[in-house]
């Protein structure tokens, strides 16, 4: 309880704060761009932020992640154009309120639902996170080898859409990490003799090469230029409307909050898939079912309650075990481990204030969508859907130049960057998830040197990882998972 | 038979596995070359299933559409990305990119010049600004910059 308050002091510092608040409008305009995410917001601000105060960062990241989900309903309910994956259920009652005139109520009715459901995340993930931490003390190496093998797998099965690409991408990211200095034996590895290869590749140059550069080269190559005239005519409100708070308050954001916290604790169910479920359970449970995709304010809420409750969730299971719930969330855990924190219950007792004023950060950041979203800006926000990609895109790569330029002062990271670019944008068209890779890089190792430790302690008898009560469990976990796909397909069939 | 991206994306990394194994075969003691071999091994089955699924029915007719939406475009956004990182390393940041924006967004086909122009101007004084002056982040000197100082 101290911790948390502690926490709480430390989130409010008039800096962190405004690093809540900078994060949040820029996470909003982000997510408010077609082909622009969450995940890209942060990964140019990972290494901008390299070198900071950690809960400065992190609190900045928070305000990225919950407004760039929060952003993506802005051109769903606008333009019928989901901003972000998560925000394609929005599109199915926000966009006939735009055709009816009542935009403004739709934002509006997003914008509150984003702050509710994020809210309720953010709440569970600071109740919840730190029992789940303390319980991860009972593991010794032979368990945490197996956890780090579980985070791996169920990221790489669950996570996309076809499990054999996940696990070809999470060897493509233990590669990657094997790229280097053996940190045991001090022998090097697959540098063949050049030098800058010898600390290995960082997960800094990695992250803002995959995440930041492929869809910057996608959006010149699709030559997007998304010239409007504006949306003064469009940016309506519905004055007869009168908000169902009742059914608001009692049902709609409680449900679809409480099924965006489900999927986001669960590895692979993306806020996407939350917000599809949400939605269909408003629609099968209201009274009127037949006015559902046609403008019904209450499909729009349920949809975004939804995917911006799995934000926080999400980072539940990335912090106490190591398994992000989401894409997004396997970026954050890169950006906590690359500020020198690794998950598990010593985060929460070494980096409490840190940690838990990131847990504040998520609240606050969501409780202000109501704020910067719904009531004073939404019509600035439509009018980011006006800026040309085409002139975006370069600025964005040149802000990916000085991130990774300024990391080490090295210009050497700058082309590595570059050509995980070129990697990322191939997996990509190939559809390989990324965030497989991404956790291979950061588990690999950890995997490894538990490993290790674990074959020490048993004199290279490679039964205790079988024989501990803990470990069993995870491993017969880990097989349930690699299973799980094959039984789908045959039930398919 | 390679119309299918899958078969040609597990032929490709299986290919690279098999590589990757037996260069940390050779080169690594037994001990160190555990790990890469493990990992390379998996990448290598992984990538054979794969290339073997693309010719099972089910995959062997997948709807693949064309690689690149617009190759010529992909290819100069690319390559004009490694210029200007390559240049700005060498030459200066804030010139070269004073460049890259106006160039790449002219090419990419963005055709307002005085936005252009405008927006680069504004983008790299916020830059300056930001990185240079208020957080004093050090960034590759302005060797065109002072070599005209200097003629001057």
């Amino acid at each position: 309880m101290d911790q948390l308050l502690v926490g709480l002091y430390h989130a409010l510092e008039w800096q962190n704060i405004l690093a809540m608040m900078i994060g949040l409008i820029a996470g909003i305009l982000v997510g408010a761009i077609p082909g622009l995410t969450a995940s890209i917001g942060i990964s140019l601000l990972i290494p901008l932020t390299y070198g900071m105060d950690p809960l400065f960062a992190l609190a900045m990241m928070a305000g990225i992640h919950n407004g760039g989900s929060s952003g993506g309903a802005i051109p769903a309910i606008l333009l019928n154009i989901p901003g972000t994956p998560a925000a394609v259920a929005t599109t199915f009652d926000g966009y006939p309120m735009t055709k009816q005139g009542r935009s403004l109520t739709a934002l509006k009715m997003a914008a509150s639902s984003s702050a509710v459901g994020g809210a309720l995340g953010a709440i569970v993930l600071l109740f919840l996170a730190p029992p789940l931490a303390t319980a991860t003390l009972a593991f010794g190496p032979p368990e945490i080898f197996w956890a780090n093998v579980f985070g791996m797998c169920a990221v790489a099965v669950l996570l996309g859409d076809d499990p054999l690409k996940g696990l070809l991408s999470l060897t493509i990211g233990l590669m990657i990490g094997v790229v280097g200095i053996d940190f045991v034996s001090g022998y090097q590895r697959f540098t063949f003799g050049v030098l800058e290869l010898t600390e290995g590749f960082s997960l800094l140059v990695v992250l803002v090469g995959m995440y930041a550069l492929p869809p910057a080269w996608q959006m010149i190559e699709q030559g997007v230029t998304n010239r409007r005239k504006g949306f003064s005519n469009v940016l309506r409100t519905d004055p007869t409307y009168r908000w169902p708070w009742r059914k608001l308050l009692l049902n709609v954001w409680p449900r679809a909050s409480l099924f965006g916290i489900a999927f986001g604790l669960l590895p692979g169910l993306s806020g996407s898939a939350s917000s599809f479920v949400a939605y269909n359970d408003t629609k099968n449970s209201s009274n009127e079912p037949e006015t559902f995709g046609k403008g019904n304010p209450l499909g729009v809420a349920s949809a975004e309650a939804s995917n911006n409750a799995d934000n926080a969730a999400s980072m539940i299971p990335a912090l106490t075990l190591g398994i992000p719930g989401s894409g997004v969330a396997a970026l954050m855990l890169g950006a906590l481990v690359i500020h020198g924190m690794l998950p598990g219950a010593h985060l929460f007792v070494e980096q409490g204030p840190v940690v838990y004023g990131y847990m504040w950060a998520m609240l606050f950041t969501s409780i202000a969508i109501v704020v910067f979203g719904g009531l004073i800006a939404t019509k600035i926000f439509a009018q980011v859907l006006l800026v040309p990609s085409l002139l975006l895109m370069p600025m964005i790569i040149c802000l990916t130049f000085i991130g990774i330029f300024t990391f080490q002062n090295e210009i050497f990271n700058v082309y590595f960057m570059l050509g995980f670019g070129i990697l990322g944008y191939l997996l990509n068209r190939l559809k390989f998830p990324v965030a497989p890779i991404v956790i291979g890089l950061i588990l690999g190792d950890q995997a490894q040197e538990s490993l290790r430790t674990t074959l020490q302690l048993s004199h290279g008898d490679f039964g205790i990882l079988f024989t501990r009560p803990i470990s069993l469990t995870i491993f017969i976990l880990i097989v349930l998972v690699l299973i799980y796909p094959i039984w789908k397909t045959l039930k398919a069939k | 038979m390679f119309s299918n991206h899958d078969r040609i994306a597990g032929i490709v990394l299986a290919i690279f596995a098999a590589g990757a194994f037996y260069y940390a075969s050779e080169t690594l003691p037994h001990r160190v070359g555990l790990y890469p071999k493990t990992v390379t091994g998996l990448m290598f089955l992984f990538a054979a299933l794969l290339t073997g699924r693309s010719f099972l029915p089910a995959f062997r007719n997948n709807e693949f559409g064309k690689f690149f939406i617009a190759g010529r475009r992909l290819i100069l956004g690319i390559s004009v990305t490694g210029v200007y990182f390559f240049l700005a390393g060498k030459i200066g940041f804030f010139s070269m990119t004073a460049i890259y924006i106006p160039l790449l967004s002219y090419l990419s086909g963005y055709r307002e010049l005085r936005t252009i122009i405008l927006s680069t101007f504004v983008f790299c004084i916020f830059l300056w600004l930001t990185f240079e002056l208020a957080f004093n982040r050090p960034l590759p000197p302005e060797i065109l910059v002072l070599w005209i100082g200097d003629k001057l």
